[in-house]
C-alpha cells in the first residue's frame, strides 16, 4: 500500500499497548490492527483527532507515503 | 421485518411464487416425460369446427417451452429469494446482488425475446389458430428488463459505498 500508517513505531516511543490505545481513542483493537497492518481503506478526521491527542504526534508523524501499488480497488 | 410488514408480505409472496413454480415445472416435467412414451395417433385440438392434429413433437415442443419460461421464473425467483436474505441480515447492498440483478435483467430479456420468438413461430406454423405477437407486446416487458438493469447500477453504486464505508476507521 502507498500510504503506511507508522503505529508500531508511535505506540513503541511512547511505550504503550495497541489495547491501552484502542481503549483510550474508543475505537476496537481489531480496528487498529487493520488500520496498523495497512488494511483500512480510509480513516475518520476524528478516529486521526483521537489518535493525535493520545499519541502526542501530527497526523504526519503517523501517516506516511511510500511508492508502489495501492491495496484496494474501488471496482466492484 | 414484523409481522404484518411490506418486508414480510413480499417474503411470504416469493416463497408461495417459488413452492408454485416448482410444482408447475415438475408437473410440467412429468408431463414431458409421459408424452414421450404415451402415443398421440388420432388427437387432435379443437377449435370450433376447425381440428388440428396433434403431433408429438409439437407437444413435446410445447411442453418444452413452458418448462423453459418456469425455469426461468425459478431463477428469477431463486435471486430474488438470496437477495431478500441479505435484506433481512442488514446488508441489502451486498456485492453479489449486482451479480444477482444483472442475472435477473438478463434472464428477463432472455425470457422475453424467446416468448417473443416461440410465438411468432407458432402463430405460422399454425396458421389461425395463435395470433401474431406484436412489437407493441413487448413494451411492457423490455420496460421491466430496463428497470432491473437501472436497480442493478444502482445496487453497484450502492456496494462500493458499502465497501467504502466498511473498511474506514
Amino acid at each position: 500500500m502507498a500510504i503506511r500508517i507508522q503505529l508500531d513505531r508511535l505506540l513503541h516511543a511512547r511505550r504503550m499497548s495497541l489495547a491501552e490505545l484502542a481503549d483510550r481513542v474508543g475505537v476496537t483493537e481489531a480496528n487498529l490492527t487493520i488500520l496498523k497492518t495497512g488494511g483500512a481503506r480510509a480513516v475518520r478526521f476524528s478516529t486521526l483527532d483521537a489518535l493525535c491527542r493520545e499519541l502526542d504526534c501530527q497526523p504526519g508523524d503517523l501517516v506516511v507515503w511510500e511508492p508502489g501499488p495501492l491495496t484496494f480497488s474501488d471496482e466492484i | 421485518m414484523g409481522p404484518g410488514s411490506v418486508a414480510s408480505l413480499l417474503k411470504i409472496a416469493l416463497d408461495v411464487a417459488h413452492a408454485l413454480l416448482w410444482l408447475m415445472a415438475g408437473v410440467l416435467t412429468l408431463a414431458f416425460i409421459t408424452f414421450v412414451f404415451v402415443p398421440l395417433d388420432n388427437l387432435t385440438v379443437v377449435d370450433g369446427d376447425r381440428q388440428l392434429p396433434l403431433v408429438r413433437s409439437v407437444v413435446l415442443f410445447g411442453i418444452g417451452a413452458f418448462i423453459a419460461y418456469f425455469g426461468a421464473f425459478i431463477l428469477i425467483v431463486r435471486n430474488l429469494r438470496q437477495m431478500f436474505r441479505t435484506l433481512t441480515q442488514g446488508d441489502p447492498f451486498h456485492p453479489r446482488n449486482v451479480t444477482r440483478l444483472r442475472q435477473i435483467g438478463l434472464v428477463l430479456a432472455t425470457v422475453t425475446g424467446g416468448v417473443f420468438i416461440v410465438q411468432s413461430f407458432v402463430s405460422r406454423s399454425a396458421l389461425g389458430y395463435v395470433d401474431r405477437p406484436s412489437v407493441g407486446d413487448l413494451m411492457t416487458p423490455l420496460f421491466a428488463v430496463l428497470i432491473v438493469f437501472v436497480l442493478a447500477e444502482v445496487f453497484r453504486e450502492g456496494a462500493r459505498l458499502r465497501r467504502e464505508s466498511e473498511l474506514t476507521i
